[in-house]
Order: structure tokens, then C-alpha cells, then sequence
């Protein structure tokens, strides 16, 4: 029988599932379950959780978990993972293979417990200093919480890269039936790590490159990486897309308000769809693209100032136009807003260079 | 079938465990749920809200902005709530703590769950005596799940309690009918 | 003719990258030496601080990982809590332990992570051009204290081994300072011992070591050491501060 379960608990069952060996963690609400189910799932399961000192101690002992070959993982909400980010910048640099999970809370600043989607950019457009960029996966449901985490933890080891998963506090502090099906865990040899076991060559797990040549060369093999996750990776769902006018182009929470907006619109005879990105990064900008060239209009639904409508306006590259309703503060937008905003906007010229941007 | 329901009420009333007890109930029927409280500083003053979504579909949008069903537990959350409830809709209110709601567009159900906590012999068991008018009231899912969702879901702390909770659950039904 | 000494296998086959007369080298080459000694070269895991001896890792003949300022005790409770077998350590500088890293060093020690450190104390900011340390003299001048260090506008210097004495958990504390021959022997026997202690599984070990910066102290290498022991010690005194 399926469990009911909150979406932070989710991500704890997936983690285990898939094999993770390491747990590093500070409290922070909304997500407080997960070092709280961690804390004693890991231990019983005979692996590692620490509550580390701060966020910043949380990431750095995650990348020392992995640059010794373990599956580690840590998660945080919104102010927490801006501490993260100098960690994940050398975990990146370092083509090191972990996990972090942001159940998102409103911002900027110490903001508000409730849920946000504020930390797009910081998530998909690197968030740290120089160029990389997290694998980002947005589940929507809590079952989404436990599949992605194995998911997640393949991503890393195959393009030997941070992943982040993100959740908003909804999705987080939710409960759902989910079915906490076995998963097949993958785990690739790891030769270059520092793991301490005899080998030809010692292993030296490294971010320095004071010559340029080398680092530019990282760079290059970074982006190439990049390129064919895009290719391999970008990850998405629709939903009464085919015929529509107009789409709503929403992750998370929101996208669970814009299917339930979809439907009622059908009930009035309204030809509007949902275009929902499951990879953030990497984005779907090209099948946005045919659906730019093929006429159809786009609504972006973000609990944000808008800022994947940053994206969806790249993909549509003057093709369509982009209309945007956000709310933010910890204010989840009600199906009846958007229908409104979408009645607005389908009344309107398509004009690609007129954007109405609502919070 | 697509269920929406607001359980609300004070901290301490257990709203959000009745909410739950009928969400587990939903599990055991193989129908979608969601079951999310509202946290923050939406709880400011001690209040305890949540969203109940029953359903044989998919379900989209988490929380509750219109909900066919209101479970108040008392005249407060009544108050807060009542006209957010769909025209047509279903209210459940605690009557030993609310007076009836003015509202001539929907159907209301006088629970005197106190009373009936009392009679159960625990007056933390009022919760559940909401939980047996909401069995009822909506029909959506069966009493027999809700036994099971209490047998196997209730809190482990809270267990020796099952019996007197179980009565409070008989006793709400048989009110709201 | 017999051969009686050689280059240990515990450093790599490259030559020290540091100034004339800095003892990281010769810090360098007792840990490589100890961990030649007790045979841990294949399953030792080091973790480099960001400093002079960032480039550790280019010396130290074992597994190596860089870590981000002052973050190394964070780097290495994630090695040593998933490698519990394997020996640990750290090399850190004063900037990157007792500034940057404050946070990191006291919670690993508190938490009896165990594994080893070994913090390299010159009271200055060597790589990046001669700064005020945590650690520096109340007088000593650097680039950011150039009438130097006034406690009044710097605070005083910070003495880690003392204060991480004062934690429950870590099993070994001393500072040394390999200045003379005595000094290199008694540098080595405490990183031995901070290792074997770490073998044995009794937690936190810390070794702290005075040492000189010839190049932004503005001396010559002898001066230098003179300079430590008649001025440096006598703020940070030697000893075991902790042994349990």
C-alpha cells in the first residue's frame, strides 16, 4: 500500500534508496524533517549523518564525503543554501558528484518561513562564484521527492556534478500517498577520488589551477559536460498542450496550481495548456521553442518576481509573447488569480515585444 | 470525485489530526491525497489550519482557496473561513463553540463535539468526533477506512486513547445524521 | 659506500615551491616522513588548506584533497566519517585555521572528529602579501597593521591550542616549533603521536607549530628563527596543552 508522507520525508526514504551514504545538514524551516529523518534513518542503516556547525560546514563536509567517492548529500531552505554556495562552487570546480536539496522559503533576506521560488536563478545559473552550473530537478509531487533523489544521485555521478533538487516549502511540508517502489542504485567506479585505497597513481581531488591554460581547458570540459546534459538530460511534461493557446509554463507548487487552473479553464471552454520543466537546469528551451514557432502564447506562473520567465523569454526569442503573474511573500497564487490573468492575457494582442508582468 | 476540505481550529484541538486520521483513511481506499497544514505565520495565535484534498484524479493546486467542505472547530475559525466555502458546499462546526453560520447557500452541520468528547470520556477526543460528522456528511470515504486509518495512523503516544476516540467517532456520526 | 639517508617516500619526486629558509618544508617532510614510517602512504587521506601550502597536495606522497579557506576540519569530518579506517589529517595555516575557519576547527574538535591537525602558526598572511594574522604579535607589523598590531583596533592574538584545550573531546594537544634540530625531533614525535592516537581511535588530535615567515617578517631565515624563540614563544608557549 502507498505511504503518506510529507515531500521532506520523501526525500529522505530517496536518498536511503538510492544508496546515499553520507547526510550533512543544519536546521532550517521548512525543511527541518529532513536532518530530523535523517538523523536516525542513516545511523540505523549504518551510514553517516552529522549536524554540522553551519551550512557552510554542511557543504564542505559533503565535499569531502564525496571527493572520497561516498554519495552525499546535504539540504537546507533559501538562507541556508546561500551559504552553500561558495561549497558548491568548489564541488563543481572540483567535478565532484553530490547532492543538495533547497525546499525553498519566500525572500530576499531572511524573508519568511512560507513557501517562495525565489532561488531560481541562484539554483539553475550557477548561485556561486565563477561558471558552473547544478543539475536541477523540480518534482512536484512527493512522490517526485523520492524518484528524483535516485535520479539525482545518477546525474551527479554521471556528469560528475552538484545536482540540486528543488523544492518550495509546499511541496515540502505536503503529504501525499507516495509508493515507495525499490531503486536500482548505479554506482560507477570512481578512480580519481581520494578514497585512501592503494593505486598506481595517488589521487589528488583539486580546484587550483593557477595556470590559465589548465583552467581554461577545465572550462571548456565543464561546458562540453554541460552541453550533453542538455542534450541527454532536459527533462519535461505537458499537459493539454496539443490544442492549446495559450500555456502555462510553471514548476512546482505552482505547476500544481496551473494543472488545476488548466482544468477549470477546459470546463469553460478555454484552450489553455501546461507546460511544466522537470529539469531546470537544463532548460527545455527547445521544445519552448517549437511551441514559440507553432503560435502558441505563454503564461509563466512563477512564486517569484519572475525569473525562469527570464528563460522561457530566451526560448521564445521573440517568437511569442511571454506574459508573467507571480506572487511572492509566501503566497501560493490561486487557481482563480491565474485563470484570471490568463483571460487577460488571451484577450490581448500576441505582441512578442508587449509584456504584462504582474506580481 | 474531487474532495476539497479546510479543518480548522485552535492549537490543541487536534484539526490537524483529524484532517490526517481522514487522509490515511483515503490512502487506505487507493485515492489521491493531500493533506498540507498551514504553517507559519498563518498559525499566528495558536490557530491550526490545513487543507484535505480526497480525490480519484490527479490532483493540481495543494491548497485549498475554495473549498467544498469546511470542518470548523470553533466560532473563530468559522469566522475565518466560512466565505471561502463554495456556494452549494458543506460546513461541519463544533456547536458546543460556534453558533450557526448566516451563509443560506451552503449546508451546515451542528457537531457538539465537546459534548460528545465528554460523554467518550476525553475531551481531546472532540477531533474525532468532527472526523465521524465528516464520515458522514461527505460520504467520500468509508467509515470502515476511517477505523483502519485510526487503528494503524493514530500517534504512538496517543494509542491507549484509541477506544474513547473510537466513540467520540461513532457518537460524531451519528450527530451529523 | 653505504647509503645511510635518503629522500622519504612520502613526498612526491618535486621540488618545495616555498621561500629559502620557510619551514613548511620542513613540516612538509616530517609529516611525509611519519607517514613513510608507519606505512600509511597508501591509505592516508590529506586535506590542504588555502594559503602557502595550498599546493600541498604537489608534495604529500598519499590521497589529497584541497579544501576551500579554512573549511579543511569540515573537508575531513565528511573523509573521516565515511572513511573511519583511514588515517586523516589536515594542514592548515593561522589565516585559514583561526580566522576564515574559526567555525570549522572549534566544531570539529568539540565533536572529537577524529582525525588530526596540524596548524602551521606564523602569525602572518604568507601567499597573499604579508596581512595581519589572528595570530600576530601585539606590535608586529604586516600589511594591514603597518604601525603594527594594535590591540585596541585588532583585538589580541589568538592562542588555538589553549582554547581548544579547553573542549572535552580532543585527545591530544601541543604546540612545537622546529627551529633546531631538538625542535624538528620534537615536531615529529607529536605528529607521531597525534597519528597513532588518531589510530587508536581516541578522537580529535591537534598540533600546533610555530613557525617563521622569512620573506613578509622582512628577515633572513636565521633572524627569523632567533625572532620565534625570543619573541613567539614567549607568547605562544610550548607543550602539551591536552593529552588524554
Amino acid at each position: 500500500m502507498k505511504k503518506l508522507m510529507k515531500g521532506n520525508s520523501a526525500l529522505c526514504y530517496g536518498a536511503i534508496a538510492a544508496g546515499c551514504d553520507a547526510f550533512f545538514g543544519y536546521p532550517i524551516t521548512p525543511q527541518n524533517e529532513v536532518p530530523e529523518y535523517m538523523s536516525w534513518m542513516m545511523p540505523e542503516k549504518g551510514r553517516v549523518f552529522v549536524q554540522a556547525e553551519s551550512e557552510v560546514a554542511a557543504i564542505n563536509m559533503v565535499y569531502g564525503a564525496a571527493a572520497s567517492g561516498m554519495r552525499a548529500m546535504t539540504s537546507s531552505s533559501s538562507p541556508g543554501v546561500s551559504l552553500k554556495q561558495e561549497g558548491l562552487s568548489y564541488i563543481a570546480a572540483a567535478e565532484l558528484p553530490a547532492v543538495v536539496c533547497n525546499v525553498q522559503r519566500a525572500g530576499p533576506g531572511l524573508g519568511g518561513i512560507l513557501a517562495g521560488q525565489g532561488d531560481y536563478f541562484q539554483a539553475v545559473k550557477g548561485g556561486g562564484h565563477g561558471d558552473y552550473k547544478l543539475i536541477t530537478l523540480a518534482p512536484w509531487s512527493v512522490q517526485e521527492c523520492y524518484d528524483f533523489m535516485a535520479l539525482a544521485f545518477d546525474l551527479a555521478d554521471k556528469y560528475r556534478n552538484p545536482v540540486c533538487m528543488l523544492l518550495d516549502g509546499v511541496v515540502g511540508q505536503m503529504q501525499e500517498a507516495i509508493d515507495l517502489h525499490p531503486v536500482e542504485v548505479n554506482r560507477p567506479a570512481k578512480p580519481w577520488a581520494a578514497d585512501g585505497a592503494p593505486k598506481d597513481e595517488k589521487a589528488v581531488v583539486n580546484s587550483l589551477w593557477v595556470d590559465p591554460d589548465i583552467l581554461e581547458d577545465l572550462n571548456r570540459r565543464i561546458q562540453a559536460k554541460y552541453r550533453a546534459c542538455a542534450e541527454k538530460e532536459t527533462r519535461y511534461t505537458e499537459y493539454c498542450i496539443e490544442d492549446c493557446e495559450l500555456a502555462l509554463v510553471a514548476y512546482g507548487t505552482s505547476a500544481r496550481v496551473a494543472k488545476t487552473v488548466v482544468d477549470n479553464a477546459r470546463k469553460q471552454g478555454l484552450r489553455i495548456g501546461m507546460f511544466r520543466p522537470v529539469t531546470l537546469f537544463p532548460f527545455p528551451y527547445a521544445r519552448l521553442a517549437e511551441l514559440a514557432e507553432a503560435g502558441k502564447r505563454f503564461l509563466v506562473v512563477e512564486m517569484s518576481c519572475g525569473q525562469m520567465a527570464e528563460d522561457v523569454m530566451l526560448a521564445a526569442c521573440g517568437r511569442t509573447s511571454v506574459d508573467f503573474y507571480g506572487r511572492t511573500g509566501g503566497f501560493v497564487m490561486t487557481p482563480d488569480e491565474v485563470l484570471d490573468k490568463a483571460k487577460q492575457v488571451m484577450a490581448s494582442p500576441a505582441d512578442p515585444c508587449q509584456r504584462s508582468w504582474e506580481l | 470525485m474531487y474532495a476539497e476540505a479546510i479543518f480548522a481550529g485552535m492549537g490543541g484541538q487536534g484539526s490537524l489530526l483529524a484532517a490526517q486520521i481522514l487522509a490515511h483513511a483515503g490512502v487506505y481506499e487507493n485515492r489521491n491525497v493531500v493533506w498540507y497544514p498551514a504553517y507559519g505565520p498563518e498559525t499566528r495565535g495558536g490557530t491550526a489550519a490545513c487543507t484535505l484534498i480526497i480525490s480519484d484524479e490527479q490532483i493540481g493546486a495543494p491548497i485549498a482557496s475554495h473549498p467544498e467542505i469546511l470542518v470548523a472547530f470553533n466560532q473563530r475559525m468559522l469566522d475565518a473561513y466560512i466565505d471561502k466555502v463554495k456556494p452549494g458546499g458543506i460546513v461541519i462546526y463544533n456547536s458546543d463553540l460556534a453558533a450557526a453560520p448566516q451563509r443560506k447557500d451552503v449546508k451546515a452541520y451542528a457537531v457538539p463535539a465537546n459534548t460528545i468528547a465528554m460523554e467518550a470520556g476525553n475531551m481531546r477526543s472532540q477531533n474525532m468526533a468532527m472526523v465521524g460528522a465528516y464520515t458522514r456528511v461527505t460520504g467520500i470515504v468509508d467509515a470502515s477506512s476511517v477505523k483502519w486509518a485510526m487503528e494503524n495512523h493514530f500517534p504512538e503516544k496517543a494509542k491507549k486513547a484509541i477506544p474513547v476516540n473510537m466513540e467520540a467517532l461513532r457518537k460524531g456520526y451519528d450527530a451529523a445524521g | 659506500m653505504e647509503k645511510v639517508f635518503s629522500r622519504t617516500k612520502g613526498l612526491k619526486d618535486k621540488e618545495f615551491s616555498y621561500c629559502g629558509g620557510c619551514l613548511h618544508s620542513v613540516v612538509h617532510r616530517l609529516v611525509a616522513e611519519n607517514l613513510e614510517e608507519m606505512g600509511l602512504l597508501s591509505s592516508a587521506i590529506g586535506v590542504c588548506p588555502v594559503g602557502c601550502a595550498v599546493f600541498m597536495y604537489d608534495f604529500i606522497n598519499c590521497d589529497m584533497i584541497e579544501a576551500a579557506h579554512g573549511r579543511a576540519p569540515a573537508v575531513a569530518t565528511g573523509v573521516k566519517r565515511t572513511h573511519p579506517g583511514n588515517l586523516v589529517f589536515t594542514y592548515q595555516g593561522d589565516g585559514d585555521l583561526a580566522s576564515r575557519g574559526m567555525a570549522e576547527i572549534v566544531h570539529a574538535a568539540n565533536r572529537g572528529e577524529n582525525f588530526t591537525v596540524i596548524f602551521i602558526n606564523n602569525g602572518i598572511y604568507g601567499m597573499t602579501g604579508g596581512q595581519m594574522a589572528p595570530t600576530t604579535l601585539v606590535g608586529q607589523k604586516a600589511t594591514t597593521c603597518q604601525a603594527g598590531r594594535d590591540p585596541k583596533m585588532h583585538g589580541m592574538p589568538i592562542h588555538m591550542a589553549e582554547m581548544l584545550a579547553t573542549l572535552d573531546l580532543p585527545c591530544y594537544i601541543e604546540r612545537v616549533s622546529p627551529i633546531d634540530p631538538a625542535g624538528v625531533r620534537k615536531t615529529k614525535a607529536a605528529i607521531k603521536k597525534a597519528f597513532t592516537k588518531q589510530l587508536e581511535g581516541k578522537g580529535f588530535s591537534f598540533v600546533e607549530v610555530l613557525s617563521n615567515c622569512p620573506t613578509q617578517w622582512g628577515m633572513t631565515p636565521v633572524d627569523s628563527l632567533t625572532w620565534v624563540k625570543e619573541h613567539v614563544m614567549e607568547v605562544y608557549p610550548l607543550g602539551v596543552k591536552k593529552e588524554r
